[in-house]
């Protein structure tokens, strides 16, 4: 069974994924992250993105 | 060198100093233009990301383009928002190297953003610290730094790291550190 982990790197950089050339991110508030819980964030994220579930913003201040 | 451009760029701005600029002038210095999405990413987890993606037939490249930030609906204050942010802006300056391009390479960010044990840094971990202090240094143009510390001497406790974060909007958590006697190596190894 594939792990958070493997899905969100498949997906990111697998032949049939983002071709990502750079991923990065900024830790969350709490002390207790795990890996699994950041890849569950990605994974979660590209789908809302796929999906065109978004808001896009343009901050300027 | 191409971050001097930005970090130049905004020596002669007042904070706070708007993200626009500084996306405009990435764009400007890179190429690289910047989208910004945000989602329900819960901060607890990931206050946000930057995701360079070259497949152009995914349907996030094709709605959003090659380059976008990803910040949570909720959960980060003015504050945080702007300075996350541009820290993730800074990744447009970081080296091939820098770049989080492989599977291992994720694998290893995420086992060091999550570790309590000292592992050996990445260049993907060295590209994220990078990117905090050429953001922080965006936002607090060097007179501006040079003005506080001669303030805080000169008022000591009265003028408050809140204050401080208020003027810059910024994290107040990240307000000592613009104080320390290594903030100044730091941005020499960033604008190197």
């Amino acid at each position: 069974m594939s792990t958070q982990t493997d899905i969100a790197k498949r997906r990111l950089f697998g032949d049939d994924g983002l071709h990502a050339s750079n991923f990065k991110l900024f830790p969350g508030t709490s002390r207790e992250k795990t890996p699994q819980q950041i890849a569950e964030q990605v994974n979660k994220i590209v789908t809302q993105l796929e999906e065109g579930d978004f808001e896009e913003v343009q901050s300027e201040d | 060198m191409t971050y001097q451009k930005l970090f130049d760029h905004c020596q002669p701005l007042t904070p706070a100093i708007g993200r626009g600029v500084i996306r405009a002038k990435v764009a400007e210095l890179t190429g690289i233009k910047i989208r910004i999405a945000k989602t329900t990413m819960d901060v607890k987890v990931c206050r946000g990301m930057y995701l360079s993606a070259r497949n152009t037939n995914s349907r996030i490249v094709q709605q959003l383009g090659t380059n976008v930030v990803v910040l949570p609906r909720e959960g980060n204050n003015n504050c945080w928002e702007r300075f996350v942010e541009v820290k993730e802006y800074m990744h447009a300056f970081d080296s091939e190297d820098e770049a989080t391009d492989t599977g291992e390479e994720f694998d290893n960010l995420l086992k060091e953003f999550t570790s309590s044990e000292n592992m050996k840094r990445s260049e993907q971990m060295t590209g994220e610290i990078k990117a905090f202090w050429r953001a922080l240094a965006a936002l607090c143009p060097e007179p501006q730094r040079q003005a506080l510390i001669a303030e805080r001497d000169a008022r000591g406790p009265d003028l408050s790291d809140y204050a401080v974060a208020l003027r810059l909007k910024i994290p107040e958590l990240y307000v000592p550190g613009l104080f320390q006697p290594w903030y100044e190596e730091n941005l020499k190894e960033v604008l190197a």
